[in-house]
């Protein structure tokens, strides 16, 4: 019963730094992708969809 | 669990909360002018819903920033606030929600309003089994379907969750108009009716714990999937505990914690 707990929070744990490296790389593909400049350029703008003006 | 256990997190989660609502919202400026922080911080997405229109917010909303992003001309995907909500999501779960989410925080303040005797909290909604499934609806529908299938002549989507639901955007909004006069006249049906959604979620707030958290936020979707494997998570010593339904009574949610400990719904 122990073991198998174990067993459970180990794989979760692997699961979670697999997805938080694959977390990463998507971040850093979606910069090249030039999916950062998109988000600045709505962000820094008044998104006035966003407040319900739009 | 009694009280002596949980108080002293309660105490230093709303401290936090609070810290972490003024870090992430510290352009001053912003609040005074009506005008919003333009920097280049902007293109980096905060781990809660945070609306970038609001005038003191220093980075970005994940929801808003998946909109933008699949709403773009020729972008099926959103890699970047994906990669964003699975960063988050990993490390946190829905640690995110109970102490990084700054509407989380408001939701938390009206709860702690004091009601007159006779009046009494609710601990749960009637069909609240089937009414915490919404919260995909929207994820589905508002925030990944409809900006990326309806577009305009330019072939571009609309952020369609922020235009017709997002509270924390009508929140941002009315900060706005505060103290920007030339916004006013653009205030027309559907700022009243996202008007009502906020007052609605205002006030049930006061009476049931977080209801925007449990049926609507998308965020806390996404997030609650990652609650079983995020790298914060809850272990039940299973030798130590009798099953005495004290966990479940304790939590806001409702949630058996000593069955399901990382339950999607859990709220950190």
């Amino acid at each position: 019963m122990e073991n198998s707990h174990r067993k459970t929070s180990i794989s979760g744990t692997k699961i979670a730094v697999v997805l938080l490296l694959a977390g990463i790389a998507a971040i850093i593909f979606g910069i090249f992708r030039g999916e950062a400049t998109i988000v600045l350029k709505k962000a820094t703008m008044i998104c006035l969809e966003c407040i319900g003006l739009g | 669990m009694d009280k002596l256990h949980v108080k002293p997190i309660q105490w230093m989660r709303a401290r936090f909360q609070i810290a972490w609502a003024i870090m992430s919202n510290a352009y001053i400026v912003g609040f005074l002018n009506g005008k919003i922080y333009q920097g280049d911080l902007k293109a980096v997405c905060v781990p809660g819903l945070n609306c970038y229109a609001c005038p003191g917010a220093l980075g970005s909303c994940p929801v808003g920033a998946v909109q933008a992003v699949l709403g773009s001309k020729g972008i099926n995907f959103s890699w970047y606030p994906l990669g964003f909500l699975a960063l988050w999501g990993a490390l946190f779960g829905r640690l995110v929600c109970g102490w990084l989410c700054p509407f989380g925080l408001l939701q938390d303040l009206l709860h702690k309003i004091k009601l007159p005797k006779r009046w009494k909290r609710l601990r749960t909604l009637p069909g609240e089994r089937y009414l915490r499934y919404l919260r995909y609806f929207f994820l589905g529908i508002f925030v990944i379907i409809l900006p990326l299938t309806v577009l305009n002549a330019f072939g571009q989507g609309s952020p369609w969750f922020c235009s017709w639901v997002c509270p924390s955007g009508t929140l941002s909004g009315l900060l706005l108009i505060a103290g920007n006069p030339t916004l006013r006249g653009a205030v027309g049906f559907l700022f009243a009716w996202k008007n009502v959604i906020l007052s609605g979620i205002l006030v049930l707030s006061i009476f049931l714990w977080r209801p925007f958290c449990r049926y609507i936020c998308p965020l806390g979707a996404v997030y609650g999937w990652f609650n079983p494997i995020a790298l914060y998570r809850f272990k039940i010593d299973t030798a130590a505990c009798t099953k005495c339904n004290i966990c479940r009574k304790v939590c806001k949610l409702d949630i058996p914690v000593y069955k399901n400990p990382n339950s999607v719904d859990c709220v950190r």
